[in-house]
């Protein structure tokens, strides 16, 4: 690292620096990465911040089935492209609408899961939102 | 009592954090990373080894190099500036093996008085619970939020 690197050192015996030379172990680190998301799909935040138990699904809107209230998108894990049925509480309408309007496109869908003893019953819908 | 701990290099963002682990293997760089998750708000702690040679970081590797209260202490200190930055932000530390489980344990243990003064801890339990953090308690999970 040169002095010309560091842009600041704001906090005490932190050095602020332009960039690091960043490589990590994809493969070693995106499977603790997906215990981590199994987590907090399954178990969500304490008692007191339920609130905030938001899950994002990002990704391109693949197809969306109103019958069976599921929708599919190819989402971008990290490092692999993967497509996922996720089952989603909203009226067949909307559903029908969210692939009219989005089909082929990135969204970020935010939703609720709704769980029993770790298991999740279902996601409701919150917002749909189109990547730019 | 602030323990011991070394000086960290940081892009502005906060998001990834390097230090230098001094003992007697040697100077070991070390990096720590707080990774997006599907909430987000919550962020993943990965803490290991950076590889010397080919910049590689593996979060399953850590060299015992005789300073893991200082090593723990600056992870402590680090998770401190990152929930400071991100105020509406959760860490998770999720243990994938036991000894990593119990190695954060310890981490947060040794620094509960300080952590506890600006953050609520929570553990996750036998029981399948997220409940308040204890010291001598069993967790396999641990998130972090500033109060």
């Amino acid at each position: 690292m040169n002095a010309s690197d560091i842009v600041t050192s704001k906090y005490p015996s932190v050095t602020i620096v332009k960039s690091l030379n960043k490589k990590s172990n994809q493969v070693m680190n995106s499977k603790k990465l997906a215990r981590a998301n199994e987590m907090i799909e399954k178990h969500g935040l304490p008692e007191g911040y339920e609130h905030l138990d938001i899950l994002t699904f990002k990704g391109v809107l693949k197809y969306a089935n109103a019958e069976k209230n599921s929708f599919t998108i190819a989402r971008e894990m990290d490092w692999k492209e993967e497509i996922i049925d996720y089952e989603i509480t909203a009226l067949p309408q909307t559903l029908t609408d969210l692939v009219k309007k989005y089909w082929g496109e990135k969204i970020t869908l935010s939703v609720k899961p709704i769980r029993s003893n770790g298991e999740i019953l279902e996601y409701k819908l919150i917002e749909t939102n189109v990547n730019k | 009592m602030r323990l011991e701990s070394y000086s960290v290099f940081a892009e502005e963002n906060l998001m990834t954090i390097d230090f230098f682990s001094e003992g007697p293997k040697g100077i070991i760089k070390k990096r720590i990373e707080f990774q997006s998750t599907k909430n987000e708000r919550i962020f993943n702690l990965a803490f290991g080894d950076v590889d010397s040679v080919t910049n590689d970081f593996d979060d399953s590797t850590i060299t015992n190099n005789n300073d893991s209260r200082k090593v723990l202490s600056t992870v402590a200190m680090s998770v401190s500036l990152f929930l400071l930055k991100y105020p509406d932000a959760f860490v998770i530390a999720e243990g994938n093996t036991a000894s990593r489980t119990r190695l954060y344990r310890m981490g947060i243990s040794n620094n509960l008085e300080e952590f506890s003064e600006n953050f609520n801890i929570f553990g996750f339990n036998e029981k399948g619970n997220w409940v308040e953090f204890k010291i001598n308690e069993n967790y396999s999970s641990f998130y972090i939020k500033r109060k």
